[in-house]
Order: C-alpha cells, then structure tokens, then sequence
C-alpha cells in the first residue's frame, strides 16, 4: 500500500465517526508525509488543524494505522505542509517547468508597464514536444500546421484550430507548441489554460470586482492557447469576454490555439462572430490513429519505458487497443505492471488474456456477466483493502460512488444468504493472496 | 462555570474579538465566542481557523469552566445591560447571566465543539513600540492586493533584520503599487522573512487601537514561530497562521536615480487629484502630469469621453527636467493619504518608470505607483 492509499483507508474510517462538517474542515488536505516502521509523519494545512487533530483524533488515527497496516504505531507526529508540495515532491520531481520560477520575478521586474502580470494558469508539462509525437496518417496536418505555428507564432495560422476525439493527441500538439517556443524564448509569456478555467477566471473576475487583473492577465501575453474550447459554449459572457480577448491577441498578432473534441460549427450554444473567428486561421483534424501508427507509437512508450516488446505483442495490443492513444498507453502500462510484478516474459498469451478481461469489468456495459463480476470485485475491494466507496467507482471505470455502494450491500447480504456465492468469494479470496505471498 | 465580572470589561473584550466571530457553512460554531474560566483567569476567545484571538478578562472566578455562545447575541446584549456587574454561570447547556434585576438564558454549544486554539510555544520574540508599528502597518495596509490570485501580495510582508534593513520592514504591494516602512525593533534578534495574512495585519491594526494597556505599557510583542505567529499586548493576544510562499523582492524596482523630483503641498495635491479624478473614463483613472519646472508647477489633467474634461495646476517646487508621466488617481490618492506629512515629494524618470512619492518629514515611509502606459 501506498502512504496515500494508508491515509484513504483511515480517512474513510474516520469519516464514519464523525460529521461531515467537521471531516470538510479539519481533514482537507491532510495526507501521510513519511511512513517509516512505526513512525509516522503526517502534513496538516495549518496550526489550527493540527492543534484539533491533535487533541481529538490522535489515539483514533494511531488505532485506524495499526489496524489498516497491522503494525504497531509507536509515534505520530504532524508537520505543517502543503500537501500539494508532498504529494508532487514524491511522485514527480521534475513535473514543474524550470521557467515558473523564473517567470515571477521577470514580471515583477517588468512591472514598469503598471500592468505587470504573470500567468498562473502556467503548467505546460515539458514532457510534451515534437520529437516525440508519432506522426501518423491521421494526424500529419495537424502536426505541421504546429510545427508552422511555432516557428512563425502569429503569422502563419491564426488562430490555429485543432479538433478531434479524446486521445488522440491535441493537448500533446498543443503543449508541443508551448514548449517549442519555451525553448526559443524563455521569456515568452504563454497562456495555456483550460476553457473552464478561463470561464472561472472570468466569473472570479467579476465576483472581485478585478476584471482589469482578468484582462491583464489574459490580454497582455504572447500566445493564448486554450483545451477544450467547446466548454465555453453556452455560457454567453464568458464567450463575449473571450470574443474581446481574441480580437486584441489577433489584432496585435499574438497566437491563439485551441483545440476541442468537434469542429467550430458543430459546437451548439457557440455565437457566431466565435464560430467565424475560429474558422479565420486554420483548422485541422485529428483522427484515431491507423494500425501501423498505433504499433510505431506503442514501439515510442515501450522505448520510453525502456520495456522492449516483441513486435508480435505490439501488434496484438494495437489490435486489441483501437480508440485512442490514452488507451494504449494505459493497456501498456497494465501488461508492464503485471508482468514485472509477476517477474514473467510477457507472452501472446498473457497479454491478450490481460487485455480482454479487465476492459469489459471496466466498461459500460451492464449485462449480468459482467455487472455481477464486477460488484463483487467492489464487494472485495471494499471489505479486503478498505478502498473509500468513491476511490472504488473511479477504479472501475468511473462509476458513481454510490453505485459502489449498492454493489457492497448487496453482495454482502448475498454472501451471506447463498452459501455457493460465499466458497466462490473466499476462493477467489484465496487464490488473490496465495499468489500473493 | 460561574464567573462575576463587569460590563465594561466584558463588553470590551468581546468587541475586541467579535470581528472575527463569523458563522461559516462548515462550522456553525466558529460565530460562537468561547469564554473559559480557570482559577486564575476568564478568557474569551473567537477564532476564524485562520486566526484567533484570545483576551483575558478581570473576573471573580466562583467555579471553573468553559462555554460556547453566539458572538452577536452575547455582545448586543450586553452592550444594552444597564447594570455594572454582571454574573454568568452555566446551567444544563445554557448561559445564565444576571445583572441587576435581570436574569437571561443564552442558549450556546459545549467548549469541546469550539477549536482549540494553537500556542505557538517556540519562536523568536521581538518588541516593538506600539504606536510606530500601528502608524506603519495603517500606511502599509491599502496597498494589499485584494484578490487571492497570487495568495502572497494579499498578505503584509515582515522583514525581521535582514540585510536589506536592520529594523522591521513592511511592504505591500497589489503590483500597481507598493508602500513600505521601516520601523525599528527595540528588542529582538534574528533574521525572519514572513508573510502575514491581511485578514490578521487588519485584526492587529483593531488590537493595537482598542485595546488599553492597564499599567501603560506601549510596548507590543511578537513571537515568530514556524509557520505562525503571536502578538501580545495588554491583556490581549493573537494567534495567526502565516501565508506560504516567498514574497517577491521588490527592492529590485525601487529606482534609485530620478530626473524630476517635485516638492509640493500633500493637501492641494489630494483635492486636485480628486477633482481630476471625477473626468476620468472609469476603470483606466488616468491622470495625466505634467512636471513643468521654470513654471514651478505641476499639470494635472484628465479627459473622459463621457462627463469631460479637467486641467489644472498645483504649485511646486522642481527640480531637473521637465517631464510628464500618468497614473492612476486612485492610487495616487491612497498614497497622499498614507503620507501622514504637510509636503510630498514626487520623483520620476520618463513616463515609463515606476513613481516615488516620499513624505517630507519620515525617511522611513516610501510609495510607489506604476505608471499607466500610453
């Protein structure tokens, strides 16, 4: 188990014991810093929770650890933290752009134009470039009309305007072209933010009363690049704002890209002054990748990930995987998981097998063969690993928690009930931690 | 709990602490004030889980105990009691307070409900005078950014000792403008950079106006520990937690060589920038200035498409070149109020440079308003 999934089996028991009210207000952003043998380090947002935690909860938290983890609890001690900063630090170190930092202070210093800003939304993953975008048929426009885009930003295609279902490799474009023009100029002052946020932003804006921040903020940049453009759809200030944004970028020449999942006319609730201006530049599409490229893109991870795969299994995963390129990713991540677990060579086999069944538990489908399989993998998820009722829906396939919640009741009222349902659980139960140890 | 104490002293201290007793949708009871009776002393305590604070109360203390109450309702009611002594004991969840002829229940929650209250055990401590650091926060505070976007301009900066400025430096500044003083510590050791909430520069700004020291003493205390912070004076105390990040350096934009610098009547100024202020397009304030220097004045005018136009001039002394330079009224009129001083001293490069304004008689008080760009 991880420090994080520790601290979501205690949270949950926590949370039964107490009132929501309270659990909202001192538990939020709470998380395990370090879990070394019987000592335990946990990060609180401030003094005021840690002085609660403290009095009210420490006995109970200690209790909770020693039974989740079975090991005896000898000393708990609180540390003052961002839990953002803990769970960032141990998970990826290099997730943040070496240029934020820098960033704040060149605008503080240019502070002389008295609207001197910084881009908050900033968060273009560098891990994201043209090198590594596999071209395929689908996608060739798209990738050199950014291409034309970042070395000429503003002149060539303005605005630049790429569509196409999920996974398929827009956001990828489009970080791409931050990224490339990070690299020619660091001081560039890049935009890239969601459509929701921008939409949030904006109400913000007007709630403060500080649009003048709003309009600094988004006006006085180099290129705006926003995802997922069709949120803004139906939500007529926003777009108004937006429409005014983009006439001063166009208008001064500064790059706008955005992308979304349909092309600009088959957005509904869209006005048409913002259809037509994003019709002005280029627009392209990207569709689901062909065979050849899914096999070239999963040979790209597999070299990544530094896990090679016989072309054989490459291509039974691209034939398995058609949708899109997420998918892939994450079919590959399940069989190199599975197998370094296993310490096994990954066969046709093994792969295939892997791939079929855990989709279909996942999936939409609600067909008694697969629906009854899945609860009681809820049912076993729920009891055996103490998994919160939230965590256990998004784990398959992101169904609503309380759909996790049924499922748990009911299983368990007919395990006890039918004593056939119960050898077969408890020999699945078996089979699960034999293998295990 | 049974306590006796008087009107005054209670209906002060619960003044001192109503203004951070908000009923919030999580927690009903952060709007109660919490009273806690020890042998030794009645505290009342009101927190926002951001801030606390903490007053002790001169009280006859008949038996031990704590309570929670309505923070509007115990101070509305006691301000209307006519009587000096008031008694407040606690029967089966109620606060039962006589005073004179009267006798009221306050219904109100059980004190294990209420926060506890974080003592920052460990930190440097450092003394100031009070009303240097009351005059230096008030001057400082307006220039805090409102907005929480970047969460470290809606706090005061406090820096203790640094190689900037052996002393106290506070800065402000939303990003249009900055103020900054420099206040002397008389005792204290340690280099500290902290961020305190504006919510809590506010709340010690009320502190240190309403709260009388009993022996005289104008000496405030602060306590600077990891992540919080304690200020004691008189009777009172606070607790805050500390906003995270690093403040920005902002002494890199001070400028330090001028081509114009204006002397002038800080009084004249205020009531011309007003006036100006009237025919400005709303939302841009422009004030355009003009330093002319064999004229000895300064030219203000401001133009808006929709009430019209002003042009004026207010005397002053120059020197160097002459030179023109617009800024936001809004900003420029927060300055001159913080001046605290008869003459204000304007300095600018070109009309791209940020602005000093500096009174004439504190070496100690500066401000800076960024120019709007033509």
């Amino acid at each position: 188990m991880t420090n994080n999934e520790i601290w979501q089996a205690v949270l949950s028991e926590l949370e039964l014991n107490i009132s929501k009210a309270n659990f909202n207000t001192w538990f939020k952003n709470t998380g395990i810093v370090s879990f070394q043998e019987s000592h335990v380090v946990l990060c609180v947002p401030n003094t005021f929770n840690q002085a609660w935690i403290e009095k009210k909860h420490h006995q109970q938290i200690i209790q909770s650890l020693e039974r989740i983890t079975s090991l005896p609890i000898r000393k708990l001690e609180y540390k003052i933290e961002n839990i953002k900063n803990v769970t960032e630090l141990t998970i990826n170190t290099s997730i943040t752009p070496p240029q934020a930092h820098q960033e704040e202070k060149v605008s503080f210093s240019t502070a002389s134009q008295s609207t001197p800003l910084i881009s908050p939304g900033f968060s273009i993953n560098p891990k994201y470039t043209f090198d590594n975008f596999v071209v395929g048929k689908g996608s060739e426009l798209a990738f050199t009309a950014a291409k034309a885009v970042a070395d000429r930003p503003g002149e060539s295609y303005n605005p630049l305007f790429i569509y196409g279902g999920v996974g398929l490799g827009k956001t990828h474009l489009l970080q791409a072209v931050a990224n490339e023009l990070l690299r020619k100029n660091p001081q560039t002052n890049i935009m890239y933010v969601s459509a929701e946020k921008f939409t949030n932003d904006f109400i913000t804006s007007l709630r403060t009363g500080s649009s003048r921040d709003f309009q600094n903020r988004y006006r006085l940049i180099d290129a705006l690049l926003i995802d997922d453009i069709q949120f803004i759809a139906g939500k007529d200030a926003s777009q108004e704002s937006f429409f005014h944004t983009f006439n001063e970028l166009h208008q001064a020449n500064k790059q706008v890209i955005l992308t979304s999942d349909r092309p600009p006319k088959a957005i509904p609730a869209l006005e048409d002054r913002l259809k037509s201006r994003f019709e002005w530049g280029m627009i392209v599409d990207v569709t689901a990748p062909d065979f050849e490229t899914r096999a070239a893109i999963l040979d790209k991870k597999c070299h990544e990930k530094n896990f090679p795969l016989e072309t054989k299994i490459l291509h039974t995963v691209a034939t398995i995987v058609q949708s899109n390129i997420r998918e892939l990713e994450g079919a590959l991540n399940k069989i190199i998981a599975y197998h370094q677990l296993k310490n096994m060579v990954p066969t046709q086999e093994s792969v295939k097998s892997l791939l079929s069944s855990f989709e279909d538990v996942c999936g939409k489908s609600r067909e008694k063969k697969l629906s009854f399989p899945r609860q009681v993998i809820m049912y076993l998820l729920r009891n055996d690993l103490k998994m919160s009722f939230p965590a256990i829906g998004d784990e398959l396939g992101g169904r609503d928690h309380t759909t996790a919640m049924h499922a748990n009741e009911k299983i368990s009222k007919e395990v006890e009930n039918e004593l056939k349902l119960k050898q077969e659980v408890e020999l699945i139960r078996q089979r699960l931690y034999i293998n295990n140890i | 709990m049974k306590i006796t104490c008087t009107k005054e002293n209670l209906s002060k201290a619960l003044s001192i602490v109503g203004g951070i007793a908000n009923k919030s949708v999580n927690l009903p009871i952060l709007g109660n004030v919490l009273i806690k009776a020890d042998d030794q002393k009645t505290e009342i305590i009101a927190t926002n889980l951001e801030l606390a604070i903490v007053v002790h109360v001169r009280s006859k203390v008949d038996e031990p105990g704590s309570f929670t109450v309505p923070a509007r309702t115990l101070t509305e009611f006691v301000g209307l009691l006519s009587e000096e002594k008031i008694e407040m004991e606690l029967k089966d969840n109620e606060l039962v307070i006589n005073c004179g002829k009267s006798s009221t229940k306050i219904k109100g929650s059980p004190a294990d409900e209420f926060p506890v209250i974080p003592s920052v055990h460990t930190g440097t401590g450092f003394l100031f005078a009070v009303d240097e650091l009351k005059t230096g926060m008030g001057q400082t505070v307006s220039s805090l950014a409102k907005s929480e976007i970047r969460p470290e301009l809606s706090g005061m900066y406090f820096g203790f000792n640094t190689s900037y400025y052996a002393g106290l430096v506070l800065a402000a500044t939303d990003s249009y403008r900055l103020a900054e003083k420099r206040v002397a510590i008389k005792q204290g050791e340690g280099e500290f950079k902290i961020i305190v909430p504006g919510r809590t520069t506010s709340e010690i700004i009320r502190i240190l106006s309403l709260v009388e020291t009993e022996d005289g003493e104008k000496n405030v205390r602060f306590l600077v520990g990891e992540n919080q912070i304690a200020v004691h004076f008189g009777n009172t105390q606070l607790v805050s937690r500390l906003v995270e990040g690093n403040y920005p350096d902002y002494a890199q934009i001070i400028p330090k060589e001028f081509k114009t610098t204006a002397t002038l009547d800080t009084e004249k100024m205020t009531k011309e920038i007003k006036t100006a202020s009237l025919f400005t397009t709303t939302g841009v304030n422009a004030i355009n200035c003009s330093f002319e220097g064999k004229e000895g004045v300064v030219k203000l005018a401001s133009i808006s498409s929709q009430t019209g136009e002003y042009n004026s001039e207010v005397v002053a002394d120059i020197k160097g070149d002459d030179n023109k330079i617009t800024l936001n009224h809004r900003y420029v009129l927060d300055g001159l109020n913080n001046l605290k001083s008869e003459s204000a001293v304007f300095k600018i490069i070109n009309a791209d440079s940020p602005c000093l304004v500096t009174p004439t008689n504190d070496p100690n008080f500066l401000y800076i308003i960024m120019p709007i760009r033509q």
